[in-house]
Parts: structure tokens; C-alpha cells; sequence
């Protein structure tokens, strides 16, 4: 293929498809899902199972899933969070740990558990935070102790993304000493209905509502030698590995809150009309709103490009960590200058505004924040880039 | 979607680089300090461009005949030879021998016999320079308000104004036997005032040694010293007839020079990411080894956060010039790159040089000079707040063709 910016006829399918359903089904519904702080199971069922099944996008047809390539997967994600910063998270979450397991899991294990999270009848969740351990993953306690052939694990999960949603948990615990640092951490996929799972409500947040996170208590959770995923002391890899890729999804959501954000405020200056002419011609507000653009444009690609990298089997974590930061930048920025444009109409429910920028504030968080992604930048820059 | 370079242009790129590296790294502080383009260097650089096939390689002009195997990927090449020029020395890459602004003016708007005529003195041995002359002290980002008139007198031309900030006009009309492609109003004799003001404009091809040209000045500039920057005027100036651009009926005018302006842009944006990338590369090289782990240091989050704007604006200027050359209309998104390019080339090399601490003031190394070479990326050929306009208004709705 020749050197090209166009997705492939493929790739351009799917994003129409994924604008169509986002318009139609996600939406309308966007507003309510943030009133009430809660995503309506319907929708759920209709993102997640057929005809859509966009449970399946991040596992291979050979697993039950539809197997998207990377491009298609930022493209899509960003349709949808285009409309709801939440709702693409229904999509990211998934993709985040059957990612995870295709990086850990053996050939078995593969075969065991992606189809059930691909054909969407088990939502899998993410559970490596705790109370003291966020961008330092060395510090957490949650321990697993070795039982006959099984193991028994004990301690607390924070920030759990759709905790109630669960299927089954991806989670990160200590199998060896604390003096083993991060290589002393394995992984566990843990069904929801084991004895001793205890799933207890967080605070809201400030916005990314109807994402809703949990606590996590794991109290002498018994689970059989097929559920620890790999290899022991690996889960600190697997999980880097991972989220080197899934990453650019997360720019890939920030990018589409950027969008909504340009849309609505643009939208607006375009028709607001002071002094005689659109505001949006006044250059005080005309070009933050043009800057912001032009720099949504290029982080768009720094993303895209990133994916593209990951397709051609040379993933670089330091790509993605650089496009999810500046990401970060653009949807605040972006945020900033349709803000100024809508003055006080900005601040009011009548428009999504408001409700956008809570979304940009809190994910700009998610995963790692923006400090961190530049710790992983800085390691890559001292290793001669 | 596909992000690998084509072979051929990779492959430019890479010679164009160590040339930049071994040549124009060495050749750059000496010719600034002397604020004056080297002959030598001038020499040199033109024997690499024809080993290549190229005529003038900053605008990635080709020898009359020569077949490049790059053509098809000709602006996406441009970008890319560019940056590795700037990156080597931006002073030195303004006045690259060749027709420059003016041979891609010739090159838009003349006649194949035009073309042909005015591109051969650049095909000898010695270098030879060409330049474009539009802006005047009354108008600058406002192009349409330029005074400088044209009228006919039997067989001739005769040129009358004032053109400041022309690159190269002295190493084209004093120091080589080159041209200078001049924009002035066609007008009756003594027409004045309004209608000057709407006559429309005109490119004109006026010789070194026209009788009437006079050089008046050689601006002293804050940065890309070595690079020649004149003012010259034009007091009945004639020309031959057949020195006005393009066939006589044709109403090229106005959008020829928008038209060349819009590519122009990529070019600029390319030497402002070129002077960003080399700023980026001192500073990695002074960080050196930093204990890993723990929190980061305010020094190291600007780095990266510096490393993920430049590349987000290259990105975007890579993709201007691919749709340039797949014949897209691009206007707005060469302006969205340049905006971009244009705010890194001015703020990263700051940022640097801040973050180097003494080393960033110090005239012994280059992070002072790269500072004050990138403010004219923010400036020349469409100022960041013009191309901001534009951009604002295609968010608005203008159409391409009401794009500026």
C-alpha cells in the first residue's frame, strides 16, 4: 500500500458505521446516562450484543470477536465519544482486558475466555489500583497465596470501571515477597460470583457519570491454577505491554470529547451574532477556537499514527504515552476556548457543554495521568529515542 | 492508511541529512557571524543539488529534463528535504542557490517558453539566485494593498514602487546574474489612489542589471543573519514586454501568488519544524542520565510534552503535503500546519534554551541562535494570525474557493 493519511475502504466502513450508531442510539440517550449516572442496561445490550457486538472488537474472529485493526479501533472510539465520553468507555474497558488476555493468556486460556467477553455475555473489568498504589504499581498489597493447586487471594481494589458490570476481573496481585518490587506481581482473572468478591460503591464524579468506579474486596477468594493468567511475577509486563496499545484508545476518547467540545462551542459562535457580525468572527474568540482545531487535527494523527504502528506489530509505548498526554492538552485546551465562546449559555444544562468539559477534567486522568504517561516518555528519550 | 515513506523519498531524505549534518552545521555560525551568505558553501551545496538531479533544493525544483524519482511525492519530498535543511542551518537553507519563491511563482503562472528561458541561467556552473518581491511597507499580511504599478509604454514595461523583506534580492540582482519576480498593479500612466487600489496585479520578471532597480538596503536582522534580506525600489524600471508572467490575456494575478503562497506554507512549516527538532535534539543530548524512577521533574515533563507537540505538528504538515499531492484541495489544512509548525519553531527552541539553563544564553552553542532563528517561521509568508484566520473561517463554513 502506498504511503496514505485515507483509511482503507475497510476502516472507512466502520467508522460510518460507528457515527450511525453513535447518532442514533447513543445520542439522544447521552444527557440521561449523565442525570442519572448510570448507562442503561438496554444500551448495553444493544453496543454489546448483536448485530453490533462491539464487546468483540478488540478479540480476534478465531475467539468469537471481530477483530479490528488498531485504525479502526481509534476511529471508532472517537465516534463514539464524540457523544458520550462514558459510552466509549463500554468499549475501551472490554478492549483493555481481552487485550490483556491475548498478551498473557495461553493458548487455553485465550480459548477460554475471550469468547464469552466478545459475543458480550461477560463484561470483563480491570482491577490494578489501590488506596496507596495508582502510578506507582510496585506499592500494591492485594496478595495471592498458593492453596493446593489454586490460589487464595486477599485485599482491596480501587477504582474499579463498571465493578457491577462484571462478568469477571482482571486483577493484579502479589505472589511473592515485597523486596521483588513489580516482578513479584501476577495476574488473575476472577469470576464475580466467587465467594468472598465484595463489590462497594465510590464517590460520584466530577463528570465521565454513568462510569461508574468501584471498590473491590477480594476476602479469601479461592480461584483454580486456569486462572492465573501466564506466567507468575509476568503481571507487571502484561499489563505495560498492554496498555502500551490501548493507550491510543484513551486519546482516542479525550480526541473525541475535543471534538464535541469544537462542535458545540464553533457551533455556536457560528450562529450567535454580537456587534453586528457571527461571534465567531470577533478574533478574540475566532482564533482559540482555530488554534484548538488545528491542534485537534494533528493530535488526531499523532494517535492515528500510533495505531498504525501497533498494526504493523511495532508498537511503541512511548507514541502512544505522547499522544494520550498531549490528548489531554487538546480536550482542555479545547474546552477552554469553546468556553469562552459560549459565556454564560456555556454554563448552563440547556447546551452539553458544561457536561463535556466534567467528562475532559475527569478522564484526563483515567489510566495514568498525564505525568506519568511522560515517565514512560522520559525512560524512552534517555534510551537514545 | 499507511505511514511508511515511499523508498525514494525516504532515501532523499537521508542524503539530504548528511549533507545538512557535515556541511551546513559547519558552515552555519561563521556565515551568521559575518552576516553574509557564503559563496563557498553556495558552491557546494549546488554541486550536491545536481548530483541529485534538482535545480534549486529548497523548493524541490527539478534540472530542466531530469527525471526525479520522487515527482509524484513532490511536496510530501519537500517537507521532509526541508526540515533536514533546517535542522542542519535555517540561515543557510533560506538562500539555497536556485529561483527560489520566484522559480515556484515562474513555475505556477509562466509560459513553457517562459519557464524555459528563465530557468536556464540557473542551470550553469555558478550559482545563481532568484527571488520573489510582494510585500512594501504598506502591506504586508494585506497583499491586495501593494502600490507598486505597472504600465505600458510602446514595447516595455515600466515598474515604479518600493519592495521590502525580499529573500535573496541581493544575491539575485547584485551578486549573480539571477531575476527577481516582481508583483505590481497594472495600471494607465499616472493612474493613482483608487485606481491603483483596485487594478489588479501582475507578476513581472525583472533582470539583475534592470536599468532603474536600485538595492537600497540589506536588512540587519534578529536571526537567519546569514541569510541575505533586502529592500529595493523600482523608479521607471522597464522591462520588455514579454517579462509579464503567463500569457497576456490570462488573469492569473492574484490567485497565482495565493496559490504559490499555499504551498509556501509547508515549506515554512517544514523549517520550523526543523529548527524545533534540532532545538529538541540539544536538549536530549544535555539531559544526559537522570535516575530512573520516582516523580517527575518539571524539566523532564516540558521535554516530553515538547517531543508530543512537535510531533503532532509534523504529522499534520506530512499530511498538507501528501494532499497536495494527491491534487486535494488543502488550503486550510496548509494553514492549520503552519499555525502549528509555526507555534512550535516559536516556542520549543524558547523552551529549550530555558531548560539548558546557562548553556541556552551562551553564544558557543546553538540553543541561543536556534531562538532567534525560529521567530521568522511564525512570520514570513503568511503571518500565524493570518493562517489562523483562515483556518477560523473554514470552520465558519467558507468554501475552499472563498478561502484566501
Amino acid at each position: 500500500m502506498a504511503f496514505s493519511f485515507s483509511p482503507t475502504p475497510l476502516q472507512q466502513r466502520r467508522l460510518a458505521e460507528a457515527r450511525r450508531v453513535a447518532r442514533k442510539w447513543v445520542a439522544p440517550r447521552a444527557a440521561e446516562i449523565d442525570e442519572r449516572n448510570e448507562v442503561p442496561r438496554d444500551l448495553l445490550r444493544r453496543l454489546h450484543g448483536p448485530p453490533y457486538r462491539y464487546a468483540g472488537v478488540y478479540v480476534p474472529p478465531k475467539y468469537g470477536g471481530q477483530g479490528f485493526d488498531w485504525v479502526s479501533l481509534y476511529l471508532v472510539t472517537e465516534e463514539f465519544a464524540r457523544w458520550s465520553a462514558t459510552v466509549a468507555t463500554l468499549l475501551e474497558v472490554p478492549g483493555l482486558v481481552s487485550t490483556l488476555i491475548q498478551v498473557a493468556g495461553s493458548e487455553e486460556q485465550k480459548q477460554r475466555f475471550l469468547p464469552s467477553i466478545a459475543l458480550g455475555k461477560r463484561f470483563p473489568c480491570f482491577a490494578l489500583t489501590e488506596r496507596q498504589a495508582g502510578t506507582d504499581a510496585a506499592a500494591i498489597a492485594t496478595r495471592a497465596e498458593k492453596k493446593g493447586d489454586g490460589w487464595v487471594l486477599q485485599g482491596a481494589k480501587y477504582l474499579v470501571s463498571f465493578g457491577d458490570f462484571a462478568g469477571d476481573y482482571a486483577i493484579f496481585a502479589r505472589t511473592g515477597p515485597r523486596s521483588a518490587g513489580v516482578k513479584a506481581i501476577s495476574l488473575f482473572l476472577v469470576p464475580r460470583e466467587a465467594p468472598g468478591v465484595v463489590l462497594g460503591r465510590e464517590d460520584l464524579n466530577l463528570g465521565m457519570h454513568g462510569h461508574r468506579t468501584w471498590r473491590l474486596g477480594l476476602r479469601g477468594v479461592e480461584v483454580e491454577a486456569g486462572r492465573l493468567l501466564g506466567e507468575p511475577g509476568m503481571g507487571f509486563v502484561y499489563a505495560m505491554r498492554t496498555l502500551d496499545r490501548t493507550r491510543a484508545t484513551l486519546a482516542a476518547i479525550l480526541l473525541g470529547v475535543a471534538r464535541a467540545l469544537l462542535e458545540t462551542g464553533t457551533d455556536y459562535a457560528r450562529k450567535r451574532k454580537t456587534f453586528g457580525q457571527p461571534l465567531l468572527e470577533h478574533e478574540a474568540v475566532g482564533f482559540p477556537l482555530a488554534e484548538s482545531w488545528a491542534r485537534y487535527e494533528a493530535c488526531r494523527l499523532l494517535g492515528l499514527r500510533s495505531c498504525w504502528l501497533t498494526d504493523q506489530g511495532e508498537t511503541r509505548g512511548e507514541v502512544t504515552s505522547m499522544a494520550k498526554a498531549l490528548a489531554a492538552e487538546v480536550a482542555l485546551q479545547a474546552g477552554d476556548a469553546a468556553m469562552r465562546a459560549m459565556g454564560a449559555a456555556g454554563t448552563t444544562r440547556e447546551y452539553p457543554l458544561e457536561r463535556y468539559l466534567r467528562d475532559a477534567r475527569t478522564f484526563v486522568l483515567a489510566q495514568g495521568s498525564p505525568e506519568a504517561q511522560k515517565l514512560v516518555l522520559t525512560k524512552w528519550m534517555l534510551k537514545g529515542g | 492508511m499507511d505511514l511508511s515513506l515511499p523508498p525514494h523519498v525516504a532515501e532523499l531524505r537521508e542524503k539530504v541529512q548528511r549533507f545538512a549534518e557535515e556541511w551546513m552545521r559547519a558552515e552555519g555560525p561563521g556565515a551568521e557571524e559575518r552576516e553574509e551568505y557564503p559563496q563557498e558553501f553556495a558552491r557546494e551545496a549546488l554541486r550536491f543539488a545536481r548530483g541529485l538531479g534538482i535545480l534549486d533544493l529548497r523548493r524541490m525544483i527539478p534540472m530542466p529534463g531530469a527525471k526525479v524519482a520522487w515527482a509524484e511525492d513532490k511536496h510530501l519530498a519537500t517537507v521532509l528535504v526541508v526540515e533536514e535543511l533546517a535542522r542542519g542551518d535555517a540561515g543557510l537553507t533560506m538562500n539555497l542557490p536556485g529561483p527560489q519563491l520566484g522559480g515556484s511563482a515562474l513555475m505556477v503562472v509562466g509560459t513553457e517558453e517562459q519557464k524555459a528561458r528563465w530557468l536556464k541561467p540557473f542551470t550553469g556552473p555558478e550559482p545563481v539566485w532568484g527571488a520573489m518581491a510582494m510585500t512594501e511597507p504598506g502591506a504586508g499580511s494585506d497583499t491586495a494593498s501593494i502600490r507598486a504599478t505597472a504600465h505600458r509604454d510602446g514595447g516595455e514595461w515600466i515598474l515604479n514602487g518600493e519592495k521590502v523583506f525580499c529573500t535573496s534580492g541581493g544575491l539575485g540582482l547584485e551578486k549573480s546574474r539571477g531575476w527577481v519576480v516582481v508583483w505590481a498593479k497594472v495600471v494607465q500612466k499616472g493612474a493613482s489612489g483608487d485606481a491603483v487600489k483596485h487594478a489588479a496585479m501582475r507578476p513581472f520578471l525583472v533582470p539583475a542589471g534592470t536599468p532603474g532597480l536600485r538595492v537600497t538596503k540589506h536588512e540587519k536582522k534578529m536571526g537567519i543573519r546569514a541569510s541575505d534580506t533586502v529592500a529595493f525600489v523600482l523608479d521607471d524600471a522597464r522591462i520588455p514586454r514579454d517579462h509579464l508572467l503567463g500569457s497576456e490575456g490570462d488573469e492569473a494575478g492574484f490567485k497565482g501568488a495565493m496559490n504559490t503562497f499555499n504551498v509556501g506554507r509547508l515549506n515554512v512549516a517544514a523549517i520550523g519544524l526543523g529548527i524545533a527538532r534540532a532545538a529538541l535534539d540539544l536538549l536530549r543530548e544535555l539531559l544526559g542520565p537522570v535516575p530512573l524512577g520516582g516523580p517527575l521533574t518539571a524539566a523532564q515533563r516540558d521535554s516530553l510534552q515538547m517531543e508530543a507537540e512537535l510531533q503532532a505538528a509534523r504529522l499534520l504538515t506530512l499530511r498538507a503535503a501528501w494532499m497536495a499531492d494527491r491534487g486535494l484541495p488543502m488550503a486550510a489544512e496548509a494553514s492549520m500546519a503552519k499555525v502549528l509548525a509555526g507555534a512550535a519553531a516559536a516556542s520549543i527552541p524558547q523552551r529549550c534554551a530555558a531548560l539548558a539553563g546557562p548553556f541556552g544564553v551562551s553564544r558557543k552553542r546553538r540553543f541561543e541562535r536556534l531562538v532567534r532563528d525560529a521567530k521568522i517561521v511564525d512570520i514570513f509568508e503568511g503571518t500565524g494570525q493570518v493562517n489562523t484566520l483562515i483556518v477560523a473561517r473554514r470552520v465558519l463554513g467558507y468554501s475552499r474557493e472563498q478561502l484566501k
